[in-house]
């Protein structure tokens, strides 16, 4: 039995019983928010005050800074935006495993082009990660999160790489944000692998090669902190990240209360530990967008760099080719071009098996070992237990 | 690719093959072809196309439900994504240097061997090489509509020999349909049927 159904049964139960308790706790909130939006969003000048004097306070703030709009402002699709040469690039990986006969990793990006009247283009960037790539500066196995970093540098290098050749006007696209928001805190391998992402995003800009990263289902709640600041007294604002009285309450649902279908929010700056090393022109700026139906929101958040978010014609240009991506989908709208991106991209676990096959025939060949899976795996690799019945 | 390539062998038996090529290839081959299978010193195995597979998927399913399909995601459905589709066909015989054989090949091809379609000088070859053998491997099929796929073949074979100046091929391959199914009047009928839609008889 792979679970124990009583247990787990009792704390579903348990669960259950304060499901109403904190329902009724998240209606309270969701009032005390939209009392709050009804009262500040004509008010951005104000809440941008309150933002600063917290982010003084204390700079590891997260949280949404408004631009010199009303919040509550709705920005329509231009259907009238010229055609753009669409890029997208979505990544995946093969972590080092170090019980298997032999350690390797793998950095796939998958790259789409689209274009109108021209067919459409796909590639592959696979790098093998193998021997002393394998380890940190501190001689430790990279793990999920450095291989995540790496892999995120490497879809926007490729985007770099793919979309400087184009002569008309391009979009370039990642699945997620374009904030490099790993948990590895400041460690020398983030601050470097950051610094080349940024010198990639600078490349871009000084190119203007717009580039999006789009988050689905973002469940940040960047916007409700700017809110919740305006209920912290002004000597509790250092230390206004523990006073939360919106917990639980995302962007989204604000945003879903007033946008309509194809609607933009205006465009607000991120500011976060990690946003401060994007600085000037590659300041982290983002809106929410509405790409879902009539009574049927979806509101998906779009990060774009500083230099793009003072231009509401490259803004209507986004808006206009996102939403004409996502409409390719039908009724569950997400942009086409990054679904084949990460189609193209995605590695299975097949093919990590054949390529340590390809990787220990070459040591083989070389007269080397072939290594060893450890002993561990080789017990997990065993047919599981048949059951009565089966 | 060569023009008349197809695609590649998937997978094949004595009396049979799948081949799967892309969709972009499609526009080549009909119901009813002569497919060809080249081998080694002089030995090349012929088939004839009963049927044609295109699978849907996932990401298929749900871009159908969209408004409207933009061009260019039908041409990168249509060219990147791995959906093969599948040609299924029957051998109808072989050929050994210049013999042609209306029997079944003595060995199958292998996979990703080359497929190619037949030009109309190379099914005139086969079809009026013998005495119309390989008519009992289409009418022994019990998984496709044989007297469709045999009506088919049958316009596409007669419009090659008319132009081959061999305006009498369509006339005595409906008779050998006719002494081949005389025993089975059911079968006949069909067959007779398909031939008449076919308008076999109005391209001598």
């Amino acid at each position: 039995m792979p679970v124990n159904y009583q247990q787990i049964r009792k704390a579903i139960k348990d669960a259950g019983l304060a499901m109403p308790q904190r329902e009724r706790e998240l209606l309270a909130r969701r009032d005390q928010l939209f009392q709050l939006f009804g009262q500040f969003a004509g008010q951005p000048t104000l809440l941008r005050e309150r933002a600063n004097q917290a982010l003084a306070a204390n700079p590891d703030l997260r949280l949404a800074l408004p631009p010199d709009q009303a919040l509550d402002s709705r920005i329509s699709e231009d259907l009238n935006q010229p055609a753009v040469t669409m890029w997208a690039a979505d990544g995946s990986q093969i972590i080092p495993d170090a019980h298997l006969a032999v350690q390797f990793g793998v950095i796939n990006v998958g790259l789409i082009r689209l274009a109108a009247q021209e067919p459409p283009r796909q590639q592959i960037e696979s790098k093998l990660l193998y021997a002393n790539e394998l380890y940190s500066a501190q001689g430790h196995l990279l793990g999920e999160e450095s291989i995540a970093l790496r892999r995120d540098s490497s879809e926007r290098t490729a985007l770099l790489k793919a979309a400087q050749g184009e002569t008309s006007p391009v979009l370039t696209l990642t699945d997620g944000p374009l904030e490099l928001f790993r948990e590895m805190g400041n460690s020398m391998e983030y601050k470097q692998q950051v610094t080349e992402y940024l010198s990639i995003l600078s490349q871009m800009a000084e190119k203007r090669i717009a580039t999006a990263g789009y988050v689905d289902k973002p469940r940040s709640d960047l916007v409700i902190r700017l809110l919740e600041l305006q209920n912290i007294p002004a000597q509790d604002l250092g230390k206004s990240d523990r006073l939360r009285s919106l917990v639980g309450i995302p962007d989204t649902e604000l945003f879903a209360s007033f946008l309509e279908p194809c609607e933009r929010s205006v465009v607000f700056e991120l500011k976060s530990p990690s946003a401060q090393y994007f600085g000037g022109d590659l300041a982290i700026h983002f809106f929410y967008l509405n790409v879902g139906r009539t009574a049927k929101a979806h509101i998906v958040r779009v990060e774009i760099p500083a230099w793009m978010a003072g231009s509401e014609s490259t803004l209507a240009t986004i808006q206009h080719a996102l939403l004409a991506q996502c409409r390719q989908m039908g009724s569950k709208a997400y942009p086409y071009i990054l679904h084949r991106a990460h189609e193209t991209a995605v590695v299975s676990y097949d093919e990590r098996n054949q390529l340590l096959n390809l990787l220990q025939v070459e040591l083989l060949n070389q007269g080397l070992s072939a290594g060893e899976t450890s002993q561990k795996q080789q017990a997990k690799n065993l047919p599981g237990k048949t059951r009565f019945g089966q | 690719m060569n023009t008349d390539q197809i695609g590649y062998l998937l997978r094949a038996s004595t009396s049979g093959a799948v081949a799967g090529c892309r969709v972009s290839e499609l526009e080549l081959p009909q119901l009813g072809c002569m497919l060809r299978i080249p081998q080694a010193h002089g030995y090349q195995v012929y088939g004839i196309l009963y049927d044609m597979h295109i699978d849907d998927d996932g990401l298929v399913r749900q871009l159908v439900t969209a408004d409207s399909i933009s061009p260019e995601v039908i041409a990168d459905n249509r060219l990147h994504r791995t959906v093969p589709v599948e040609i299924s066909m029957i051998f109808a015989g072989y050929q050994q240097g210049e013999h042609i054989f209306h029997l079944l090949p003595p060995r199958p091809p292998l996979t990703l061997e080359d497929v190619y379609l037949c030009t109309p000088v190379e099914m005139c070859a086969f079809t009026a090489s013998g005495h119309f053998g390989y008519f009992r491997h289409i009418l022994r099929g019990t998984d496709f509509p044989a007297a469709e796929i045999l009506a088919s073949h049958l316009r596409q074979a007669a419009l090659a020999q008319l132009r081959q100046d061999n305006p009498g091929w369509a006339n005595a391959a409906t008779q050998e349909v006719i002494t081949l199914l005389r025993d089975d009047y059911p079968t006949l009928m069909n067959v007779l049927a398909a031939l008449s839609d076919a308008q076999l008889m109005s391209e001598e």
